[in-house]
C-alpha cells in the first residue's frame, strides 16, 4: 500500500513540478526572447537570429527620438520618485501615528490611484487638464500624473514598515528620557529607511515603465520611452526596438540592484 | 494590531481635531483629491455633455451618450467581448497561478529567492516590451511558427497574433504575477501542519488540496481574481499591440474615441459604463466569495 | 532611593470590539518603600501590566495618584519621570550597538561623552557583558539581550526600575539564572523596583513583597511567606502553589490566632488572622508538602485523619499522592521518596496547626 502510494505520488509530483517549471519558462520567455533578438545581426525580426551583433544598440544611440525618450523617461521617473517618496512618507507617518477616526477611509483614498485602472485615471486627467484650461500636452501635467500613480506604492511600503516596527522601541526611548519627537527621529526614522528606499525604488520603476498616463498626456517633446517604443512598433519591426527594450530592462534592473546594495530588499510590502 | 499600538501618548490628552500633525498628510490628500477625485467627477460630468465635431464637446447636457453606449450593438459587442475575455483570462490565471503559488509557498529549495524574483521580474518590465516579446514569439515568422515549419509540422503559419488568442496569451502573461502574489500570501499563512494532519487522517494529496488548501486560500483567490479581472477589463497596451485593429476591446475603444475621433462625451460615457460594469461584477463576486470564506471559517 | 505610593488608581478601557467599558484597574492602593523589590503577580488580564504602564506614564489613569517621594507624577509624560523600563521583548534598538543602546539614556540627559563612556563600561561590568559593547542586538542571545536591556535601564540611575515580565521569553534554565542575577543586582544597587510577572515561583524567589492581583484589584499585599502560608482568599491560595481545601465550621477559639474547626475529615486545629469567630463557616488551606504520611497512627499529632492511597506519581525529588479521605474527598500530598505506599494502602495524615491556615468564609468563594 505504502509503495503504490509513493510511486503514484512520485509521478504526480513530477507532473506538478514539470508544470510549475513550464510556467516559469512562460513567464521569462518574452523577456529572454527580446534580449536575444536585440543581438540579431540580421535586419528582420526572425528566429533563429542570423548572427550576433551589437549594431542595434549602436542604432539606438543614433536614433534621436529614442535618445530623447530615454532622457525624458529617466528625468520624469527621477522627479516622480523624489516627490512621491516625500509625499507618501509624510502621509504614511501621519496614518500610522496620528490618524484615529476615518482611518480606513483615509487609507482607501490614498491608495485609490493604485486601485483604479490606470487607463481610467489617464482619461480622467486628459479631460481634466483640458477642462481647466492648462492643456493636455504639458510636461508638468504628465509629471503630476506620474507622481499620482506612484505615491500609493511609497505610502504602502512605509506604512507596512512602520506598522511592523516593535512599538516598544519608541516607548523604550521615551522611558530613557526622549521626547516623542526625539524618539521618532532617533529610533523610528532610521528603521524606516529601508521601507522608504524600497518604496522609492518602486516609484521609480513604476514611473519609468508606466504606459497609459504617458500615452494620453504625451506632448511633442514629452514622450517617454514606452510610448516611443509603442509608436516605433506600429511601423517598424527591426531589432532596434529589441535593443531599446533591453536597455530599458537594464535601467530597471540596475535600480533594483542599487536598492539591494543600499538597504536590501527585505522590506517589500503591498 | 501593531499599527494601532504605535499611537503616541499625546492622543490620550489632546483630542482636538485637526491637530498640527494633519499637515503631514495634506500634500498626499491634495494630490489625490485635486488630481484624482475631481478629474473622475469631471469624467462623469463629461459623459453627460453634448458631443460635437468641432470641439471636444458642445454646449448643454444630454443622455444620448449613454443611450448610444448601451444600445448600439457594436459597442455592446465590444463590452461583452471585453468581459468574456477578462473572465477567461482571470480563470486561466487562477488555474495556472494556483500550483505555482503553492509550490513557492511550500518549497524548501535554495532557489526560493530566485523563483520569487522570477515571479516579480516581469513586473519590472514595461508592458510594451513584454508584448513586443510576444510579437517575436507569436508572429507568422516568429519563434513558434518558424520552429514548427522547420520541423515540418505545419505548412502555413498558425495565426497566433492579431486575434483573441494572442491577446489572451499576452494578458495572461502580464497579469499572472498579480494572481500569484495574493495566492502566495494566503498560502504562506496556511499552517503546513494542517495539510500534514489531513494526510495523517488518510486524505490523498489532491483531496488535501481540495478540502484544506483551497478553502483556506480563498482570501488570496478573492483578491487575486478581482485584481486580474479589473486589470484585464481595462487593459490597453496588450490588446492594441497583440490584437491590432481586429480585436476591439473597451479600453482601446475609449481611447480611440478620445484621442482620435475627439468624441469626448461619448468616450467618457463608454469609460463610465466600463467602470460601472466592472465595479458591479467585482462587488457581486466579492459577496459570493465572501460567503464561501465565511462558511469555511 | 525612592518611595513609591499609588493612591486609588483607576483605569477604564473601551474594548475595541465589543465597545463595552473594561475596568482594567479598580482602585489600587500600594506603598512601596525605598529599595524594595515588589512583584505584581496575577493571571493575564488582572491589570498588573496596566498598573506598570501607568507608573511608567504610557497610560494615563482615569483617577488616582502616583507619587514618587510624595510628588504626584500622573500629569507628567514618561520621558520626565526618571524611570528605567525593561520590556518583555527587550526593545533594544536594532540599529545601534550595545554601547550605543546603553548610552542612549545618558545622551538624553546630556551627560559628557567621557562620563558616558565610563558609566557604560561600568554597567557592562555589572551585567558581565564587557566584551560585547560593539555588537548589535541581533548578534546576541536572548539572555544577553535581556542583560543589555537591564544595563540600559540602570545606567541612568533612575528613581524607580520597572520590569514587565522580562524573563518570559527565555527558556526555563536561563530564567532561573536570570532571576537570581536580577535580584542580586537590584539589591546591590538598592533601587526601588516593580516587577510584573504571572509566574508565582518567580515572584516568591525575587520579591521583598508581593502584590497578588485579580480583576483589577489587589487581593493581597505581603511578604512571600505570608502570601504562601497565610493566603487572604481561596483565589490567592489557588494561584500561589498547590492547595488542598477543606471546608468546615469553627467550633471554638483556642488562642488569639488558633481555632478548632469541624470538618468532614475530622476535628482540626488551625491558625487564622484572629478575626474569625466560632459559628462561622471557614475554608482551610493545607499545602501538599505540609502533610506527613505514616502507616502507623502517629502519637501526639495535633491534626490527624485516615485516608487511602488512590494514586501515586513519582516526580523525582518528591512523590505525589492522591488520597481518598473518609468522606470520599481527595487530598494531594507530597512526600519524599523515603516513604513509599502503593495505591490501596491505608495511611495516616498528620500535620501541625501552623500548616493549616483558615480563610474566612467571605473570602472563600472561588470566583
Amino acid at each position: 500500500m505504502a509503495q503504490t502510494a509513493t510511486s503514484r505520488g512520485d509521478f504526480g509530483h513530477k507532473l506538478f513540478i514539470g508544470f510549475v517549471a513550464l510556467v516559469y519558462v512562460f513567464l521569462m520567455l518574452p523577456i529572454v526572447v527580446v534580449f536575444i533578438a536585440s543581438l540579431n545581426a540580421g535586419a528582420y525580426l526572425k528566429f533563429p537570429p542570423d548572427g550576433i551583433s551589437l549594431r542595434w544598440y549602436a542604432a539606438f544611440f543614433d536614433n534621436e527620438p529614442f535618445l530623447q525618450a530615454m532622457y525624458v523617461s529617466l528625468r520624469v521617473a527621477a522627479i516622480s520618485t523624489v516627490f512621491s517618496t516625500a509625499i507618501g512618507t509624510l502621509a504614511a507617518v501621519y496614518y500610522v501615528k496620528f490618524a484615529l477616526r476615518w482611518r480606513q477611509a483615509l487609507r482607501m483614498v490614498l491608495i485609490a490611484p493604485m486601485l483604479l485602472p490606470e487607463i481610467l485615471t489617464a482619461i480622467a486627467l486628459l479631460l481634466y487638464y483640458y477642462s481647466i484650461g492648462v492643456g493636455t500636452k504639458t510636461l508638468a501635467g504628465l509629471q503630476i500624473g506620474h507622481i499620482l500613480v506612484t505615491m500609493p506604492y511609497v505610502f504602502l511600503n512605509v506604512t507596512a514598515t512602520l506598522g511592523n516596527m516593535n512599538p516598544s522601541l519608541e516607548e523604550a526611548a521615551r522611558s530613557l528620557g526622549a521626547t516623542p519627537t526625539t524618539a521618532f527621529r532617533r529610533i523610528s526614522l532610521p528603521l524606516m529607511k529601508q521601507g522608504i528606499v524600497n518604496g522609492a525604488m518602486f516609484a521609480f520603476i513604476i514611473s519609468f515603465d508606466t504606459f497609459s498616463i504617458s500615452l494620453l498626456l504625451k506632448g511633442v517633446d514629452t514622450m517617454t520611452l514606452p510610448i516611443q517604443l509603442f509608436e516605433y512598433l506600429q511601423w517598424n519591426f527591426d531589432p532596434t526596438a529589441a535593443a531599446v527594450s533591453t536597455l530599458s530592462i537594464v535601467v530597471t534592473a540596475t535600480i533594483v540592484l542599487l536598492t539591494d546594495r543600499l538597504v536590501g530588499l527585505r522590506a517589500i510590502h503591498f | 494590531m501593531s499599527v494601532d499600538a504605535a499611537l503616541p501618548l499625546s492622543m490620550e490628552r489632546k483630542s482636538r481635531w485637526p491637530s498640527q500633525w494633519s499637515l503631514l498628510v495634506l500634500p498626499a490628500l491634495v494630490l489625490v483629491i485635486v488630481f484624482l477625485a475631481v478629474p473622475y467627477f469631471n469624467i462623469v460630468v463629461m459623459s453627460f455633455r453634448q458631443p460635437s465635431t468641432t470641439a471636444p464637446y458642445g454646449p448643454g447636457f444630454t443622455l444620448t451618450n449613454y443611450v448610444k453606449a448601451l444600445s448600439d450593438p457594436f459597442y455592446l459587442a465590444v463590452l461583452v467581448r471585453t468581459l468574456v475575455i477578462s473572465i477567461a483570462v482571470t480563470a486561466l490565471c487562477l488555474a495556472i497561478a494556483f500550483p505555482v503559488a503553492y509550490h513557492l509557498a511550500r518549497t524548501q529549495s535554495r532557489m526560493r529567492g530566485l523563483l520569487f524574483a522570477c515571479i516579480l521580474s516581469p513586473l519590472l518590465v514595461s508592458a510594451v516590451i513584454r508584448c513586443y516579446g510576444w510579437i517575436i514569439i507569436l508572429s507568422n515568422n516568429g519563434l513558434i511558427n518558424a520552429g514548427l515549419k522547420q520541423w515540418g509540422l505545419i505548412e502555413r503559419p498558425l495565426p497566433l497574433m492579431y486575434n483573441e488568442l494572442g491577446v489572451m496569451i499576452g494578458l495572461v502573461h502580464i497579469y499572472l504575477p498579480f494572481m500569484v502574489l495574493p495566492l502566495l500570501g494566503a498560502m504562506q499563512s496556511i499552517n503546513p501542519s494542517l495539510e500534514e494532519a489531513a494526510q495523517s487522517l488518510g486524505a490523498r494529496r489532491l483531496t488535501v488540496m481540495r478540502r484544506v488548501v483551497v478553502p483556506l486560500a480563498m482570501p488570496g483567490v478573492q483578491s487575486g481574481t478581482i485584481l486580474v479581472f479589473v486589470l484585464s477589463a481595462s487593459a490597453y497596451v496588450t490588446p492594441v499591440v497583440l490584437g491590432g485593429s481586429r480585436v476591439k476591446l473597451m479600453a482601446p475603444m475609449v481611447v480611440q474615441q478620445l484621442a482620435e475621433t475627439f468624441l469626448w462625451p461619448f468616450g467618457a460615457a463608454l469609460a463610465i459604463v466600463l467602470a460601472v460594469i466592472g465595479a458591479v461584477s467585482v462587488f457581486a463576486w466579492a459577496r459570493a466569495t465572501q460567503r464561501l470564506m465565511k462558511g469555511e471559517a | 532611593m525612592t518611595k513609591l505610593v499609588i493612591e486609588d488608581l483607576q483605569k477604564i478601557y473601551k474594548d475595541r470590539e465589543t465597545h463595552k467599558n473594561v475596568h482594567a484597574i479598580r482602585g489600587i492602593n500600594l506603598t512601596i518603600g525605598s529599595g524594595e523589590l515588589v512583584s505584581l503577580l496575577g493571571p493575564s488580564g488582572c491589570g498588573k501590566t496596566t498598573t506598570l504602564r501607568c507608573i511608567a506614564g504610557f497610560e494615563v489613569p482615569d483617577a488616582g495618584a502616583i507619587r514618587f517621594d510624595g510628588e504626584n507624577l500622573v500629569q507628567r509624560p514618561p520621558e520626565q519621570r526618571d524611570i528605567g523600563l525593561v520590556f518583555q521583548n527587550y526593545a533594544l534598538f536594532p540599529h545601534m550597538t550595545v554601547a550605543e543602546n546603553i548610552s542612549f539614556g545618558l545622551q538624553m540627559r546630556r551627560v559628557e561623552k567621557s562620563e558616558i563612556r565610563q558609566r557604560v563600561s561600568g554597567v557592562l561590568d555589572m551585567v558581565q557583558l564587557t566584551k560585547l559593547e560593539d555588537r548589535y542586538p541581533r548578534q546576541l542571545s536572548g539572555g544577553q539581550q535581556q542583560r543589555v536591556a537591564l544595563a540600559r535601564a540602570l545606567v541612568i540611575e533612575p528613581r524607580v526600575l520597572l520590569l514587565d515580565e522580562p524573563l518570559a521569553n527565555l527558556d526555563a534554565k536561563l530564567r532561573d539564572e536570570m532571576r537570581f542575577f536580577i535580584r542580586s543586582l537590584q539589591q546591590r544597587v538598592g533601587i526601588t523596583t516593580i516587577y510584573v510577572t504571572h509566574d508565582q515561583s518567580e515572584a516568591m524567589v525575587m520579591s521583598d513583597r508581593v502584590v497578588v492581583m485579580f480583576d483589577g484589584i489587589v487581593s493581597q499585599f505581603g511578604t512571600p511567606p505570608s502570601i504562601y502560608g497565610r493566603p487572604a482568599s481561596r483565589k490567592v491560595a489557588n494561584f500561589v502553589g498547590l492547595s488542598n481545601f477543606i471546608s468546615g465550621r469553627i467550633v471554638a477559639r483556642e488562642g488569639e490566632t488558633r481555632r478548632r474547626v469541624d470538618t468532614p475529615v475530622g476535628s482540626l486545629q488551625c491558625l487564622c488572622e484572629g478575626t474569625s469567630e466560632p459559628g462561622e463557616d471557614a475554608l482551610l488551606v493545607l499545602r501538599p508538602e505540609a502533610v506527613a504520611l505514616s502507616l502507623e497512627r502517629p502519637a501526639g499529632a495535633v491534626n490527624l485523619f485516615p485516608a487511602q492511597v488512590r494514586e501515586r506519581h513519582y516526580l523525582g525529588h518528591t512523590t505525589d499522592y492522591r488520597l481518598a479521605c473518609a468522606d470520599g474527598s481527595l487530598v494531594q500530598v507530597h512526600q519524599n521518596a523515603l516513604f513509599d505506599a502503593r495505591p490501596g494502602t491505608d495511611v495516616w495524615c498528620s500535620f501541625p496547626a501552623e500548616s493549616c491556615w483558615l480563610i474566612p468564609a467571605g473570602e472563600a468563594s472561588a470566583s
